[in-house]
């Protein structure tokens, strides 16, 4: 049997890989925004904590930072792929629900990667705050606008402002880490990759594709990412 | 809480620790260098030198790592030149292809770090190393390159964590070091969690006494920003005799 | 009652309340966990989709149950801890052995194989003994010579089996410390270090064995040396479950072993793996 050339492989052939790299592509972009944005959710959240929380919340929510930046995301995936059904199953219980809740590779390997991306979005979150000039809160509440208001019209688009780039790096990481997923068997690029790998005996060729994918995914989402930070920044003089 | 399984893991664990360290020190150390060579050809102005690092760069930071580990750990094997070439005594052991994924990787991250260091010496201080008649290399080696490792150090010790923290994925090529043995304790014992737990205390040990030893460093480069230190009796008394 | 045991009284209350407790249910739907990378019992098509001998048995048997089976691939090693959180509610291609029965429960077997070692055709290990011969390791008198002479050929090499297989505890149960064992995450990824000269030997399923060699990029390797059953190899393979379905496990028992008297197993094994795996119960 000959070997098959490159174009074989990513073709739409028979013994064709393309599609199957294509979609695996779009579940690594899925778990990728999935976990973005669990993450933004967390992150939202864990700054609120650790800016305008009291001692307790602040206590959990710098516990939970330190934590996630300090053990290796792998294991974080593989807690959540072994352990999360056990853990859901015995909430489900104490609500009264019957029998065993799946848990499904998906919603486990983007709850895994939503969670550390959370610690780093936190971080980022709470430093784009601090950015946020304390003269324009005051002008707000000098108009008289409501805590609501004022965090709705002046801090979250400002913070969101100084955000974005720190957001923008997350993203690439987050999309990275989606790579592990993989170990689960959520069948993502790399793991589709992987698969066509043992099944061909030709690694190089499948690893080098997928990786070649992991960057246009990157350079796309960077692009897309700079035009939304010059949006969010029009009206910023430039020196 | 079962104790004792959770003291029997932990003593296994640890048996691990030592080829954790290993790994992250060695790639760590190798990186560095390779690092200090990428930012200098990008802040060389020499144009081809700038985009050869320029594309390093692009490519270890928008792939994922444990991509780059399987294509150097499977994909090299895969080529009979490779395999029949001097190089192959080396690609041959997981660990050292380990290493190499690790150090191509954090070289690409550190790079940009060690450049904003680079970047940060202030020009005043070049300039009167360069009138002290001190010659470019000495400038970079006694004025540029320790301003700048002090600039890139706090930005530098998060890489070293991330790069502790990549050493997990080591095990995926069959090391084993910590999170591979952890691996084959869950196989052994199917107690996930447990095993995990003690796992991630581990690396959070680890990575709490680093974080201690950067910033005791970090201290002791930076005497100019402290306040001095005040003048016990016996000094003082010694000044006057 | 003293200290330690309200501990262990405690201790084992906890686990109770955390570990999934079996209840009745009424099956109708199951889902069952293949692992998708171990031809021929299981494999993945470029479409992403289970094929193989595991694959065409469960639907037949699922048929033959009365239940509606739901097929998900899944990383093995996580195959019984998966099982156990409620992920899967069977798993496929376990072989039998004392050890996982401690945590799992097992169906009658579907399949009757062997294990055998793997090498370069030109290596210095394709001279094992008894190449193709049936060897019992309950046998012991006849056994333990053979086996230590093949440890003796072994020594100070690497052999590579998948993590958490029986290959696995036999390897490190007869060799020990005079062989390198190396754990892989599937069989694909161990050929690909065996053919790189990673490893000297691999260890794995004769069936999946037998199979290897006819596939492209394979042509340098062989199946070596007995074939292997008995002692911790868990070469009957069955199906896995959690402890105490007991009610599945009665319909799985009686579809299995009807179609084995159909010979459905046996066209099924023989059309993937030219071999009649039919188990004798």
């Amino acid at each position: 049997m000959t070997q098959p050339t490159l174009f074989d492989l990513i073709g739409t052939g028979p013994n064709g890989w393309g599609p199957a790299l294509l979609t695996g592509a779009i579940m690594t972009v899925l778990i990728a925004i999935s976990g973005f944005a669990i993450g933004a959710a967390i992150g939202a959240l864990g700054a609120w904590a650790k800016i305008s929380g009291g001692p307790v919340l602040r206590g959990i929510a710098s516990t939970y930072t330190t934590i996630l930046r300090g053990i290796p995301d792998l294991l974080v995936i593989y807690l959540f792929y072994f352990g999360g059904s056990s853990v859901v199953t015995a909430v489900g219980r104490w609500f009264g629900a019957e029998g065993f809740i799946g848990f499904p590779g998906f919603l486990a390997g983007a709850l895994a990667v939503g969670i550390t991306s959370g610690a780093q979005q936190t971080e980022v979150f709470r430093g784009a705050f601090k950015a946020v000039h304390a003269g324009e809160i005051e002008a707000a509440i000098a108009c008289g606008m409501s805590r609501f208001l004022c965090f709705r019209r002046i801090i979250a688009p400002l913070t969101l402002r100084h955000a974005l780039p720190g957001m923008g790096n997350v993203w690439q990481v987050t999309l990275k880490e989606s790579a592990l997923v993989s170990v689960t068997g959520v069948v993502e690029l790399l793991r589709q990759a992987q698969i066509g790998a043992g099944s061909t005996g030709m690694p190089f060729d499948f690893y080098a594709i997928a990786a070649v994918i992991y960057l246009a995914i990157s350079t796309v989402s960077g692009g897309l990412l700079q035009l939304g930070e010059k949006r969010a920044s029009r009206g910023v003089r430039r020196a | 809480m079962d104790f004792p399984f959770l003291y029997e893991t932990f003593l296994t664990l640890i048996a691990a620790l030592p080829l954790t360290l290993q790994l992250a020190a060695t790639a760590i150390a190798f990186g560095a260098i390779l690092a200090l060579g990428l930012a200098l050809c990008r802040i060389s102005g020499i144009l081809p030198l700038d985009w050869f690092a320029r594309l390093y760069i692009f490519i270890f930071r928008g792939s994922p790592l444990l991509v780059q580990i399987f294509l150097i750990y499977y994909g090299l094997g895969q080529f009979r030149e490779v395999r029949h070439s001097m190089f192959w005594f080396i690609l041959r052991d997981p660990y050292w292809c380990a290493v190499i994924a690790l150090m191509l990787n954090t070289a690409a991250y550190a790079a940009e770090i060690i450049r904003g260091g680079l970047l940060s010496v202030p020009h005043g201080q070049v300039e009167a190393a360069r009138s002290c008649g001190m010659s470019p290399f000495m400038v970079f080696r006694r004025i540029t390159l320790p301003l700048a490792v002090r600039q890139a150090l706090p930005a530098y010790s998060n890489e070293m964590i991330s790069m502790v923290k990549a050493t997990s994925l080591a095990s995926i090529i069959t090391i084993m070091e910590v999170t591979g043995v952890a691996a084959k304790l869950i196989s052994e014992t199917f107690r996930a969690i447990e095993v995990f737990v003690v796992a991630g205390f581990i690396y959070l040990a680890i990575n709490f006494v680093l974080t201690r030893l950067v910033a005791f460093v970090e201290y002791r480069l930076s005497p100019h920003m402290r306040q001095p230190a005040p003048l016990s009796a016996a000094t003082v008394a010694g000044e006057i005799r | 009652m003293n200290n330690r045991m309200i501990l262990a009284a405690v201790a084992a209350a906890l686990v109770a309340a955390a570990a999934p407790a079996a209840q009745a249910k009424d099956w109708t739907h199951v889902k069952v966990g293949i692992e998708g990378a171990f031809p021929p019992w299981n494999a993945l098509d470029p479409q992403g989709n289970l094929t193989g001998l595991d694959v065409d048995l469960i639907k037949d048997l699922c048929t033959r149950a009365k239940v509606e089976c739901d097929l998900q691939a899944g990383e093995w090693s996580a195959m019984i801890p998966s099982l156990n959180a409620g992920k899967f509610d069977l798993i496929m291609t376990l072989g039998i052995n004392e050890k996982r029965k401690q945590v799992v429960d097992f169906t009658v077997p579907y399949a009757s194989g062997v294990a055998s070692f793997i090498v370069e055709k030109d290596g210095p290990l394709a001279k094992m003994p008894m190449t193709g011969e049936k060897l019992d390791l309950n046998d012991k008198e006849k056994a333990d010579p053979v086996m230590k002479s093949i440890g003796e050929m072994l020594s100070g090499k690497a052999v590579g089996v998948v993590q958490s297989t029986s290959h696995e505890q036999l390897i490190t149960a007869y060799f020990g410390k005079d062989v390198t064992l190396r754990t892989y995450k599937n069989s694909g990824e161990r050929d690909l270090d065996l053919k790189a000269g990673r490893i000297d030997a691999g260890f794995d399923s004769g069936v999946y064995g037998a199979t290897l060699p006819s596939k492209p990029g394979n042509e340098d390797l062989t199946i070596v040396g007995p074939q292997l059953k008995g002692a911790m190899l868990a070469t009957e393979v069955a199906i896995g479950m959690r402890k105490g379905e007991t009610e599945l496990k009665e319909k799985l028992d009686a579809a299995i072993k009807s179609a084995a008297a159909d010979g459905v197993i046996k066209t099924l094994s023989v059309k993937w793996s030219k071999l009649d795996l039919t188990p004798t119960f």
